[in-house]
């Protein structure tokens, strides 16, 4: 499942409820750590280091993770999409609340 | 690792504001070091009951999530709260608020923010102020930000009113938490009428939901003319409201 918008990249909170439990529990898993190596991956979640990459790369396909390379083994991060605002007020009305 | 404690309710107004500034203060009686974030950033409150007033505070959350300063610059020490209530061996109690000023509520709900930084705030004040529990108090109802925050919670609490409306919505939470997998769910009933009930009431929402209720909070006369104006469980030590909040803070600090 991709955002709708291509415009803004990265997974919105309602991303999380359409993936597979398995991509979710990696995605929620990266949120807490921040970034993880395929083999971090693995070694929380118990399964081979193949099938890590393998969740990995399908959630970096759907933009949800990005992968940073700088420095030792690839490692993944979250991508957060962009909160938005929910409503489009009416025209001027932001510059009059902030003038007062 | 420190735990993350959302704290929401589908409804607005159940005591979330209240029922988190005291379930925090007593963790900190317990020992522990306690972070509130007020991430309801559209209607903030929470500093109130800490009597921190918004003149005292040079940032807040909004000024971290437009990048004009580190997270735990907006983390207020409120542990004075705690202080000549004859307590030992106390925590520590770090706030932070979100801005009272019109301009800033209204740029966040023009401009949005960066979600990616609001969730790395949270990881970076549990390990910069070695927290052992972060409190959220959210915003009610669905939306992004506590779609988020109960996907990165160890423990969410759902505080919800002896009422058919809020009946209705908790169910909708409480399948959230299931589908994002929250390790522990856990719920409060709030302002409960009739006493003689409490614990029929606890058994028919804990049979409903199968979640267990942390305890049954009255609609308490004394809660409501405190009016949010300080911490009612420190304020009143022997009061029957206090007694089940401890019990609460207590099966939170076993979780
Ligand atoms: N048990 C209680 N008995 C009486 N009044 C209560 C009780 N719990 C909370 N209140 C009162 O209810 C009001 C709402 O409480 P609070 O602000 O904590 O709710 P909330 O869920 O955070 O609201 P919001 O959804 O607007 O954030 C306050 O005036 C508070 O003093
Ligand atoms: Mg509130």
């Amino acid at each position: 499942m991709v955002s709708e918008s291509p415009s803004s990249p990265g997974f919105r909170a309602g991303d999380l409820l359409a993936l597979s439990p398995a991509e979710r529990r990696v995605l929620q898993w990266l949120m807490r750590q921040g970034s993880a190596s395929a083999r971090e991956v693995a070694e929380r979640f118990e399964m081979p280091e193949e099938e890590a990459g393998i969740r990995l790369d399908a959630l970096e396909k759907q933009g949800f993770v990005v992968t940073e390379t700088a420095a030792g083994p690839t490692s993944y991060r979250p991508e957060f999409g962009h909160s938005r605002p929910a409503r489009k007020p009416p025209s001027g009305i932001w510059g009059k609340l902030e003038g007062s | 690792m420190g735990k993350i404690i959302s704290v929401h309710s589908f409804r607005g107004g159940t005591g979330k504001s209240n029922v988190t500034a005291n379930l925090a203060a007593l963790l900190a009686r317990l020992g522990k070091r306690v972070g509130i974030v007020d991430t309801d950033i559209q209607s903030p409150g929470i500093h109130v009951l800490f009597n921190l007033s918004p003149e005292r505070f040079r940032y807040a959350l909004n000024d971290y999530l437009w990048g004009k300063c580190r997270i735990e610059e907006a983390a207020y020490d409120v542990s004075g709260v705690l202080e000549g209530r004859r307590l030992k061996d106390a925590g520590s109690l770090h706030l932070i608020p979100g801005s009272m000023r019109t301009g800033e509520i209204t740029r966040i709900l023009r401009d949005g923010y960066d979600v990616g930084l609001l969730n790395s705030g949270f990881q970076e004040l549990m390990e910069r102020l070695e927290l052992t529990h972060l409190l959220i108090d959210t915003h009610p109802g669905v939306n992004e930000e506590t779609l988020l925050s109960i996907a990165i919670s160890d423990i969410l609490l759902l505080i919800l009113r002896p009422d058919q409306q809020d009946y209705q919505g908790t169910a909708i939470t409480v399948e959230l938490a299931r589908q994002l997998e929250v390790e522990q769910t856990f719920m409060l009933v709030n302002k409960a009428i009739n006493p003689r009930d409490f614990t029929a009431l606890k058994q028919r929402v804990e049979s409903t939901y199968h979640v267990p209720v942390l305890g049954v909070l009255p609609l308490s006369g004394d809660v409501a003319i405190l009016g949010s104006g300080d911490i009612f469980a420190l304020a009143n030590p022997d009061h029957p409201v206090t007694s089940v909040l401890e019990a609460a803070a207590q099966r939170i600090d076993a979780a």
